[in-house]
């Protein structure tokens, strides 16, 4: 198990990483934390020609809040966010997930970044930025665009990134007055879910209603998904154990996991209803 | 530039080391082979079983998930370096062994360094706390047991002999 | 935390902070709690582990294996191997068969088995994916890959066969064509008349039981060093095993070489559990290869290639039934199992199930039983030992039956059990297939158990909490295990190629240190402990400052035919240890004595010195002693010089040390997830010669039986393809999941075994799996469930609660 040839670039600016990617495209793999990738090499899974090491690259990493939004660049560690005030303040869902992300060694090296490039159907990151509606900032000799959560994540280990371009940024903002967790079954701890619920809810408070659900899943679809009837079983209602529970059979219903080694469909979908439930009174209880 | 070797100049437990290298030697197999530091043991190479963290610049890392290249400029310890002195033991590896917290020993290495950090941001852990900052670490011996304990005195230990801090 | 209960009778050790000072002499180190002698090097990264041995001008070897699980292979090209930079040589079948090298032996036989050997590297035929085909050398381990990935195979595919139950069906595709048959062999385990049993019968519960593939998983995979001296003649080989003796052994058979000219090492090895048990193709080849190129080799297993290559261990299918009378009285036990053997024989044969039915009816006195063990072969990795060895299954199906009994009776399952046991005064008991039982009180182990988890009250918990809705469960097995087994003549008459003896030598120098040299190997058991302390208590020494333990070398350490295999190195090693220490100190205390001028009776030996009783000012140091034993002169009429002594121990019975284990869980009906919440062992295993080494064996034990009874399984698909070849998929048990495992000691001495030590290594593991499958059908009672198939996975306990598919349990 050790990684095939390939050959190596350390670049310290974002320009420079432009340039190798334009000239590069497919062949290239950046290594942001490596805690996915370089398993993966050393299963000899993928054979890029060149990796572009960005962890020499400057304002990378920088941890910013404007207007109550979070701007975090792509190389900040996960464990940096995870223990970051202004990360718990603004975006406290993020802190949530990260909790569940591997190991804290894992999240020690591991990125922001790397994670939602990564995405992985069980991964928590894109999930939480699917849920606070993140954006996705990318760079590539084109120019910056910014892409929503929403048209980022196309499925397994796939993105709207075309080859060429890096994600710079990720920009997240939870609704004032929102409360959020961050709920996952897995088989260990620090293993993979195989179903977990990122969950938003604002309560009006003079009539106790909720005015806002957000409910996105993780494990059970082939990326992060958001779910749309779930949300709006209990919208405008009152946190009922029995609206609650509709949240979680409507969430159930609307998607249609794949059985794997680990769980089957049946049971990953009977996870999500029981996490939705579980989620939605955790926000719900005074 | 694109280079397929690369020389690197790193600190090991207060050492430093120069050497040219290809650019996709694991970092866990340089300190093994090229600075023959054999205690980082290598259990699984992807990342899971936990036997090979070392502390980059103070933080527990996995040394299979990164490259020798980019350790360069950074400060590692290994198992190695824990010691205070040839013949004497970190007061983790002395708890270690006064719980009998090691049998075949192979894991060893890597529960230390996890634990080295986090006894140092946590000077006072509950046991749930203990077993959820060792499950990245996977040991088919002691089942764990003697370990929690041994992280308990440790951590005893450890507030004992620097009060205050 | 108090977790080791302290009772009058019973065995009071020390937590390991209240350790007095040491008491030397004899009777005095033998029960203490002092820590490890391997420890200090293993904490500091200094213990040489196999991948740690690098020598000059060092090859690594990587080995190519079959992508396919059945098919012919017709052709290996490694020409663009050949050509890969660093590469120094490909070997394949060919090669071996042109250098005279033979087959791998199989170690487990029995009449009419269909294969003895196996090829070392695969000839016209693969069968299993992760088969051997061709070893690649190159300058280092990343060249060695690189250039592996470039041999190509021709393979044409056959069908695969991934069920041994199928495999024995009429038409199924034959694996071994000149068998005519999967049938790799078959025994029959047979006392009484146990159908004239079930004629009488009230009672007969008739189930079916599915045991999951797992494996020994060890942190460290395997691996092996060799190198050559043409000058000499003489191969040193440093391996990662638990048998380095066997390993030598089989080298010298399979390729010829005489036993003289070789030597094997076992360095600190990483944990074994049997997968390390058996010698491996990789170990010749390495050799072989050191010797042809007349360079070092290396090979280390990375652990994709441990999920492929490694004996894996475990699955087996049994169709039993066992009757009983309307009181719960047991009368007979009845069936079938048939045990997946994997693609061929390993070293182990059909052994594990064959051990694992001989104590299936464990501490119950019934004495008519009827197994038929079948083992088929299949496509997949070969299946051998695992700690427990057959016994965590026939455990599982054993204690499922007996819970089910009482349920079907409607009466308690504890009575059940007390109203079978054998009654201590009918020991030495006999049991249905003839093995005889060396004593044991089975109800105290029940009794003491359940009194430490409070059973008397977890009936009214258990209905409390249905009320609220949530599900408890309690489950208890009491069991007892044949260990180290014995006598060697015995051992191969049932099959085994090698007997179970340990010798041990031991040497003391003028400086009155002692060092003990012994066979085995240790793989985390403590045996340079264990061996240091029985020596130490025998001669009044200090074992961490005066007596060092050698282990493993086969150049330097006697002959050991069985090594660390089967919980026998503290019993059998430490009864070797025990008597060639007495021999020594029966001639340091004739010489003492007559140097002293006094009466050879009234000689003590302690503290490191040798004294006339009474008189302490009447003294010589130890050193004193030996010196003049060593010098050779002032010595008594008819004493030779020296004080070397070697003592060969072949236990004249096996040891049956026995256990009750219990644990309570809690499991949640909306997610079918479990969780442990105590788990309780209350151990006999004879004279502890160091507690905390007892409960760290045994701790580690229920810590792997907990895992294959809740998250450990090898899944194969149905081409024959593995699908866990990572820590990924292949769940390991961590910190989070196992409980705190609290132990109660009781301590009879066995009555045969000098020091009174029973087998211990392998008992942590035989219970978890039935007490967790009697707790789990204890919390599903209301459901009316029967617990069956392991591994017990929430998505299994989920459907089982909510009645879907037939998977269930």
């Amino acid at each position: 198990m050790k990684p095939p040839p390939f050959k190596y670039v350390r670049p310290s600016d974002l320009n420079e990483v432009i340039s190798l990617l334009s000239q590069h495209g497919e062949e290239a793999r950046l290594l942001a934390g490596g805690q996915s990738l370089v398993p993966m090499l050393n299963f000899r899974l993928l054979r890029p020609s060149v990796l572009i090491d960005l962890n020499a690259v400057t304002h990378m990493d920088s941890l910013a809040v404007a207007d109550g939004t979070l701007l975090i660049g792509s190389m900040v560690r996960q464990r940096t966010a995870e223990r970051s005030p202004d990360v718990l303040i603004t975006a406290p869902l993020v802190v949530q997930a990260l909790r569940h992300v591997g190991h804290f060694q894992i999240r020690n090296r591991g990125t922001m970044g790397g994670s939602l490039m990564h995405s992985a159907p069980a991964a928590e990151l894109p999930g939480v930025a699917l849920l606070l509606e993140a954006q996705m900032v990318l760079r590539s000799s084109r120019g910056e665009r910014v892409i929503q959560a929403s048209d980022f994540f196309c499925g397994p280990f796939t993105t709207a990134a075309d080859p060429d371009e890096i994600l710079t940024e990720v920009r997240f903002h939870t609704p004032p007055g929102a409360r959020t967790t961050f709920l996952e079954v897995a088989r260990r701890s620090g293993d993979f879910a195989l179903a977990g619920v990122a969950a938003l809810a604002r309560i009006d408070p003079e009539t106790r209603v909720l005015k806002e659900v957000r409910l996105a899943a993780i494990g059970v679809s082939g990326g992060p998904v958001r779910l749309f009837q779930a949300e709006a079983v209990v919208t405008g209602r009152y946190a009922t154990p029995e609206a609650l529970r509709e949240s979680g059979a409507a969430a159930a219903d609307e998607v249609t996991p794949s059985t794997d080694l680990h769980a089957s469909e049946d049971y990953r979908k009977r996870l999500l209803n029981v996490l939705v439930a579980r989620a939605l009174a955790e926000i719900t209880t005074l | 530039m694109i280079v397929t070797e690369r020389a690197v100049s790193v600190s090991v437990n207060g050492a430093t080391y120069a050497r040219t290298i290809p650019v996709r030697l694991l970092l866990s197999d340089f300190i093994r082979n090229e600075l023959g530091l054999t205690g980082t043991h290598l259990g699984c190479e992807h990342g899971v079983c936990g036997c090979c963290t070392i502390l980059l610049d103070g933080q527990a890392v996995r040394s299979c998930l990164m490259f020798a290249v980019q350790a360069d400029g950074h400060e590692l310890i290994t198992v190695e370096g824990l010691a205070p002195a040839p013949g004497q033991l970190h007061p983790l590896q002395e708890a270690f062994r006064q719980e009998h917290a090691l049998q075949c020993g192979y894991c060893t290495p890597g529960f230390l360094t996890t634990l080295i950090p986090f006894l140092e941001s946590n000077r006072d852990p509950s046991e749930l706390e203990i077993r959820q900052a060792l499950s990245g670490n996977l040991c088919r011996c002691t089942g764990y047991q003697n370990i929690v304990k041994a992280v308990q005195r440790a951590a005893r230990e450890m507030r004992t002999v620097e009060p205050g801090r | 935390m108090t977790w080791t209960a302290r009772l009058q009778g019973e065995a009071q050790p020390q937590a390991a902070d209240e350790q007095p000072s040491l008491h030397l002499g004899p009777g005095r180190v033998i029960g203490r709690r002092i820590q490890r002698l391997e420890d200090p090097r293993l904490l500091t990264g200094q213990a040489p582990f196999v991948a740690d041995v690098n020598l000059p001008g060092m090859v690594h070897a990587a080995i190519v294996r079959s992508p396919a699980a059945h098919g012919y292979l017709r052709t290996i090209d490694a020409a663009e191997a050949l050509g890969s930079p660093g590469v120094q040589a490909v070997l394949t079948a060919k090669d071996l068969d042109e250098l005279g090298v033979g087959e791998m032996p199989v170690h487990w036989l029995r009449p009419g088995q269909r294969n003895v050997s196996n090829p070392i590297l695969a000839t016209d035929k693969v069968y299993y994916v992760g088969q051997p085909v061709a070893v690649v050398v190159a300058d280092d381990a990343y060249a060695a890959e690189d250039a592996a990935e470039l041999v190509s195979l021709e393979i044409d595919p056959l069908p695969a066969m991934v069920n041994a139950e199928e495999a024995l069906q009429p038409g199924a595709t034959i694996l071994h064509e000149e068998w005519e048959t999967n049938l790799l062999a078959e025994h029959i385990a047979s006392g009484g008349d146990v159908d004239r049993q079930f004629e009488h019968a009230e009672v007969v519960i008739a189930e079916r039981f599915q045991i999951q593939r797992q494996a020994g998983m060890p942190i460290e995979t395997r691996g092996a060093a060799a190198t050559y001296d043409p000058l000499t003649g003489e191969l040193t080989l440093w391996v990662s095993t638990q048998m380095p003796h066997l390993v030598k052994t089989d080298i010298c058979q399979v390729c010829g070489w005489p036993g003289h000219k070789v030597r094997v090492i076992a360095p600190a090895v990483g944990g074994g559990f049997g997968v390390k048990e058996p010698p491996y193709p990789e170990e010749i080849v390495v050799c072989v290869l050191a010797k042809q190129l007349a360079r070092p080799v290396k090979w280390v297993e990375d652990r994709r290639e441990h999920f492929l290559a490694s004996v894996q261990a475990r699955e087996m299918t049994w169709d039993v039934e066992l009757a009983a009378d309307g009181n719960g009285r047991i009368l007979g036990l009845r069936g079938r199992v048939i045990y997946d053997v994997g693609g061929h024989a390993s070293a182990q044969g059909i052994g594990v199930p064959i051990v694992g039915t001989g104590m299936m009816l464990g501490p119950y006195d019934v004495q008519h039983m009827r197994v038929h063990i079948l083992g088929a072969v299949t496509n997949k990795v070969p299946a051998g030992a695992y700690r427990g060895f057959g016994r965590p299954q026939a455990t599982f199906v054993m204690e499922r039956l007996v819970d089910e009994l009482a349920a079907r009776l409607n009466l308690d399952r504890a009575a059940v059990r007390q109203r079978n046991f054998i009654a201590p005064h009918a020991q030495p008991y006999r049991n249905a297939l003839g093995h005889v039982y060396d004593g044991g009180d089975y109800g105290r182990t029940l009794d003491r158990a359940l009194r430490q988890i409070g059973y008397d009250v977890f009936a009214a918990r258990q209905a409390e909490a249905r009320a609220q809705g949530r599900l408890l469960g309690i489950g208890f097995v009491t069991f007892v295990m044949e260990a180290g087994l014995g006598p060697s003549e015995q051992i191969v008459r049932g099959g085994h190629m090698t007997g179970t003896y340990e010798t041990v030598l031991i040497r003391m120098d003028p400086s009155g240190k002692a060092v003990v040299y012994c066979g085995s190997s240790s793989q985390g058991q403590g045996h340079e402990t264990t061996l240091a302390q029985v020596c130490a208590d025998r001669l009044g020494l200090d074992p961490e400052r005066d007596v060092v333990v050698v282990l493993g070398d086969t150049a330097t350490t006697p002959y050991s035919p069985a090594s660390a295999i089967g919980s026998r190195v503290g019993m059998v090693g430490g009864a070797a240890t025990f008597l060639a220490a007495d021999r020594i100190r029966e001639k340091l205390v004739k010489l003492t004595a007559h140097l002293l001028e006094a009466n050879v009776g009234d000689i003590e030996i302690s503290e490191g010195l040798a004294y006339v009783q009474g008189s302490k000012d009447r003294a010589l140091t130890i050193q004193e002693v030996a010196t003049a034993a060593c010098l050779g002169s002032n010595l008594p009429d008819g004493m030779l010089p020296g004080l070397e002594v070697s003592e060969t121990f072949d236990p004249p019975v096996s040891t049956f040390p026995y256990a009750t284990h219990a644990a309570t869980v809690e499991i949640d009906p909306d997610t079918g997830g479990l969780t442990i919440l105590r788990y309780v062992v209350v151990q006999d295993c004879g004279t502890m010669i160091n507690p905390s080494v007892v409960e760290g064996q045994i701790a580690g034990g229920v810590a792997q039986g907990i895992g294959g009874a809740l998250l450990e399984q090898l899944v194969y698909n149905s081409d024959g393809q593995p699908l866990t070849t990572s820590f990924m998929d292949y769940l390991l048990p961590t910190a989070v999941e196992i409980p705190d495992i609290e132990i109660v000691h009781l301590q009879t001495p066995a009555p045969d075994i000098p020091g009174g030590m029973k087998g211990l290594g392998e008992a942590g593991t035989v219970a978890p799996a039935a007490v967790l499958g009697n707790a789990v059908a204890d919390a599903l009672a209301p459901f009316g469930i029967r617990v069956t198939t392991l591994p017990l996975d929430p998505d299994r306990l989920w459907r089982a609660i909510n009645r879907r598919g037939d998977g269930a349990s």
